[in-house]
């Protein structure tokens, strides 16, 4: 009996011990695999670059989208130490403001113009994602003077504290690795204004962009540089949504062959892909609204879109006020711009007024293209500006340039696109092409995550935020995981990819209850 | 006599539950918590109605058992996703959970046995701050069930091979409750979503178990458990989601419980101890998805159901309990147990609604005869699951390691009259 007693109170006694093994086992500390960085260090990481870089999204700049920039996740990947973003406080800054959905069915949108503020300031140190929205290769060296994010990201971790440039940051923080994906506004600018604005002198683009990389090479720091290289601008929503959209509109009306679009001049050049244009206007047929390599209706014009057809004679059937108010207006401040007036001036022209500043505004920009006896000749055919005529139908009322790139704007765009990718596949010490993986991407429609099965399009809401230019959270991911294989593969790293499901999508929406 | 049980029907009401490998609660009675559910081969306590009801024939007079056990989780998360920093560490919120149980039995005549039981055998209880970084997994979750089952237990005449005994019962789930409350982070701002649904109705199931004992002292058991399809009805609310989802909209979800089976070995080798082996499995793969279906169409779900893969796999249970009463104290017993459950949960589908992993349990209790016909039982245990971490989940959880462990005490009273 005492046996038993005995033989049980060992029993009772190898049981608790073993209970107490188990539960003392010590889970306090985490034993994270640490990351094999490979012939590179990833301790010091500081990223250059525009918006893109920025995590910019929905036109504008907001902590909720800061999370998932490419450069954040990235840094969370690589453990590089204190990664710090100019983070702005929702809804961020942007101009007018973050676009926001309003109605997910009919996918309408607002722009919320409450202005975020900066955040993460005091931090006594240049911050690491040194991504300014807006800036071109230029700007690594030279502060543009109407930029508001240069200074509240250019500086010493505080707004107050102004560092000259980014070079001076760079060279303050001595990064042991870099990425550097600058050179998409250099024609981005050009793109989205229609063929407008100009875009950088391929030339100068090369200078600025060698002397960038090469003062990175130069630190005592001796970094890596990870280069991006600039993806097709004339593949994104913000070109190729709007036109198949307005060929749906006209499909059946077979009074409508297409869209009459107002055109810039320009002198055959073979260099920069621009073919000779004498023509004012012309028409884009309805059949090449989708076709990628003929128009591209940007979405800026998809206001004025409904208003095709519209007359300014009251008389005329297609007369609509409204449409006629907006039309003209957007005309006044083309001849602002164009420098032929003041915005005082303007506001009191006439219909007949507006019609001849036009007129005159498109023969001098024929005569500075051909000169001055090409000019005379042009002005004694030409039959100017008529808004009696139906609106974007007539190549006296032409929908305006701006909103449109056509076929020799495109051609344009990649030229000198696929200039500027030259330049950069010279430089830094890993490339990442994306300007292929993303043609990639249009070409099959989708992008397929294999980790986590993840489908996205090339479309607003699922790669592209609601600018139609900018990525969402998860395409940002996208690009952090294409960056890590690059790595991976080129520094002999075992970096771990992001998983895409946690990331959420955070499509901003209009907070109080829309209207529906 | 009235009154005691008045008192438990109100503990039921109020009772919330936890916590077992998948959703299934083991915890049915306080003696079984002490040798630690291997119980379906024991025959010789009422709450055999749950653990095996053939061994219901042969329990004489009048017998009632009812008790509670406490069950206090403790889980820790530590963030392995892009969200938040590498290693930020959020514990689960404290709670303690009743799952209550009841059993009688009367002996019809000396071969027939008849009885009802109540108890609690599936429930999960979890709630993470609202601002954590799984917020877009899971804030709470809580799944309570209540099943009541009459059951028979029937001795076979003598054919020489020794005793056997078979018995069944009808298991029905009659009363259930489930809160869930995710963070919506599809949108910027981010929102909520709740649901919360009741039980629609009661929903049917059975069990059924035979024992046979060859040879005195050695006893082997098998107990079948069906799956009970249940269907929860509610209110599911949208705050903070102006665009794309309606303010509030009917909801329901379907969760169909499981299947199990038992096989049981129990064997007393001396005087006055008892060893028993029990192999559970469960037919967890049944589980493949959670989806909740809208009386409406939600703009922002393109259709009317929120699907959750859940795909768990079958698992089992190892379980080993002892009794010894030969201490020379009179009216007492000691109990022990032993057990290892493996979890029915694949990695990438672990989500934070129910942080599972396998698991070592142990256990220890005793019951004290008070007189010839009251005994009071108490049972502990301890469950310490293994660290797991989970990477690349799928949409619904969040990559981190989480650590859990839990202490189960109980307490309850057997009467025979």
């Amino acid at each position: 009996m005492n046996y038993l007693v005995s033989k049980t109170k060992r029993f009772i006694s190898l049981f608790f011990l073993l209970a107490l093994i188990v539960s003392c086992k010590d889970y306090s500390s985490l034993d994270i695999k640490p990351v094999e960085s490979g012939s590179a260090d990833f301790s010091s990481y500081v990223s250059v670059g525009n918006s893109l870089t920025a995590g910019f999204q929905s036109n504008a700049l907001y902590e909720s989208a800061q999370k998932y920039s490419y450069p954040n996740l990235l840094a969370h990947q690589l453990r590089a130490k204190d990664f710090e973003q100019p983070l702005i406080s929702d809804p961020g800054i942007g101009s007018p403001g973050r676009i926001e959905l309003t109605n997910l069915e009919n996918s309408t949108t607002r722009y919320n113009t409450n202005q975020g503020q900066p955040i993460n300031t005091g931090i006594g140190h240049p911050y690491n994602n040194l991504g300014v929205p807006g800036i071109k290769v230029d700007a690594y060296q030279n502060a543009p003077s109407n930029n508001p994010f240069y200074p509240l990201i250019v500086n010493n971790g505080n707004p107050q504290s102004p560092l000259s440039n980014i070079q001076a940051a760079v060279q303050e923080l001595q990064p042991t690795f870099v990425t550097f994906w600058l050179g998409n506004n250099d024609i981005l600018d050009y793109v989205t204004s229609g063929g407008l604005r100009a875009f950088t002198n391929p030339v100068d683009f090369q200078n600025q962009y060698v002397s960038a990389i090469a003062q990175i090479h130069g630190l005592e720091s001796s970094p890596k540089i990870l280069v991006l290289n600039i993806p097709s601008v004339a593949s994104i929503p913000f070109a190729t949504a709007a036109g198949p959209q307005l060929q749906n509109q006209i499909a059946n009306n077979d009074q409508v062959p297409g869209i009459v679009v107002q055109k810039t001049f320009y002198q055959a050049n073979q260099a920069i892909g621009a073919s000779e244009n004498k023509d004012y206007a012309g028409l884009i047929g309805k059949e090449d609204l989708d076709n990628t390599s003929k128009a591209l209706i940007l979405l800026t014009g998809r206001d004025y879109l409904p208003y095709i057809g519209v007359s300014a004679n009251p008389q005329a059937p297609s007369y609509n006020q409204q449409a006629v108010a907006a039309i003209l207006n957007y005309w006044r401040g083309y001849i602002v711009n164009a420098g032929y007036a003041s915005e005082q001036e303007v506001a009191n022209y006439s219909q007949q007024d507006i019609e001849n500043a036009l007129t005159q505004i498109t023969i001098g920009q024929y005569q500075q293209t051909f000169g001055a006896t090409q000019a005379a000749q042009f002005a004694a055919n030409y039959p100017g500006f008529d808004f009696n005529q139906p609106f974007g139908l007539s190549g006296q009322n032409p929908f305006p340039n701006q909103f449109v790139l056509g076929e020799n704007e495109i051609s344009i765009t990649n030229t000198v696109t696929g200039i500027y990718n030259q330049v950069i596949a010279s430089q830094g010490d890993i490339q990442f092409d994306v300007n292929n993986f993303f043609n990639q991407i249009v070409s099959n429609d989708q992008y397929t995550d294999l980790n986590s099965g993840i489908t996205l399009k090339p479309a607003i809401g699922s790669l592209f935020s609601l600018d139609g230019i900018h990525p969402t959270n998860r395409a940002y991911a996208v690009i952090a995981n294409k960056l890590i294989e690059k790595i991976n593969a080129s520094t002999n790293s075992n970096i771990q990819k992001v998983n895409l499901s946690n990331i959420p999508e955070g499509i901003p929406v209009a907070s109080e209850v829309a209207v529906n | 006599m009235r009154r005691f049980i008045a008192t438990i029907c109100l503990v039921f009401l109020y009772s919330t539950v936890t916590f077992a490998s998948g959703f299934s609660i083991y915890e049915a009675s306080v003696r079984a918590n002490a040798m630690l559910g291997a119980f379906s081969a024991y025959a010789r306590h009422v709450s055999t109605i749950y653990y095996n009801p053939a061994g219901l024939a042969g329990l004489d007079g009048i017998r009632i058992s009812g008790g509670a056990t406490i069950i206090a989780p403790r889980t820790s998360f530590r963030n392995l996703s892009a969200l938040a920093p590498l290693g930020q560490k959020t514990n689960l919120k404290k709670q303690n959970f009743w799952v209550p149980n009841a059993y009688a039995s009367y002996q019809i005549n000396a071969n027939l046995t008849a009885g009802v039981g109540v108890y609690s055998p599936f429930g999960l209880g979890t709630e993470w701050p609202s601002d954590w970084v799984g917020r877009g997994a899971s804030i709470k979750a809580d799944i309570k069930t209540l099943f009541v089952t009459p059951a028979v237990g029937y001795k076979l005449p003598d054919w020489g091979i020794g005793t056997i005994k078979i018995g069944a019962g009808l298991r029905m789930a009659v009363f259930g409750k489930v809160k869930l409350k995710r963070a919506v982070q599809s949108f910027t701002p981010e929102g909520t979503f709740t649901l919360n649904g009741d039980l629609d109705k009661t929903a049917f199931g059975f069990n059924a178990g035979i024992l046979y004992q060859p040879i005195k002292d050695v006893t082997l058991g098998f107990t079948y458990r069906s799956k009970v399809k249940t269907k929860y009805s509610g209110d599911a609310e949208f705050v903070n989601l102006p665009v794309g989802f309606p303010n509030t909209a009917k909801g329901s979800a379907e969760i169909t419980l499981p299947s199990s089976y038992v096989v049981a070995l129990n064997v007393k080798p001396i005087k006055g101890l008892t060893t028993e082996l029990d192999y559970v499995w469960w037919g967890w793969s049944s589980y493949d998805k959670l989806a909740i279906n809208f009386d409406q169409t939600i703009p922002a779900l393109g259709g009317n159901k929120i699907v959750n893969e859940r795909n768990y796999k079958d698992s089992w249970q190892l379980r080993f309990g002892a009794e010894y009463s030969e201490l020379g104290i009179k009216g007492l017993t000691i109990r022990g147990g032993i057990a290892y459950d493996k979890n029915p949960i694949r990695d990438r589908y672990v989500d934070p609604t129910l942080p599972d992993a396998d698991r070592w349990l142990f256990s220890g209790g005793l019951s004290y005869n008070l007189t010839d016909y009251l005994a009071v039982d108490v049972a502990y245990i301890f469950i310490r699951t293994k660290q797991r971490e989970v990477t690349n989940t799928t949409a619904g959880g969040i990559d981190g390691v989480y650590n859990t462990y839990a202490n189960l005490p109980s307490f309850g009273l057997t009467m025979k009259l």
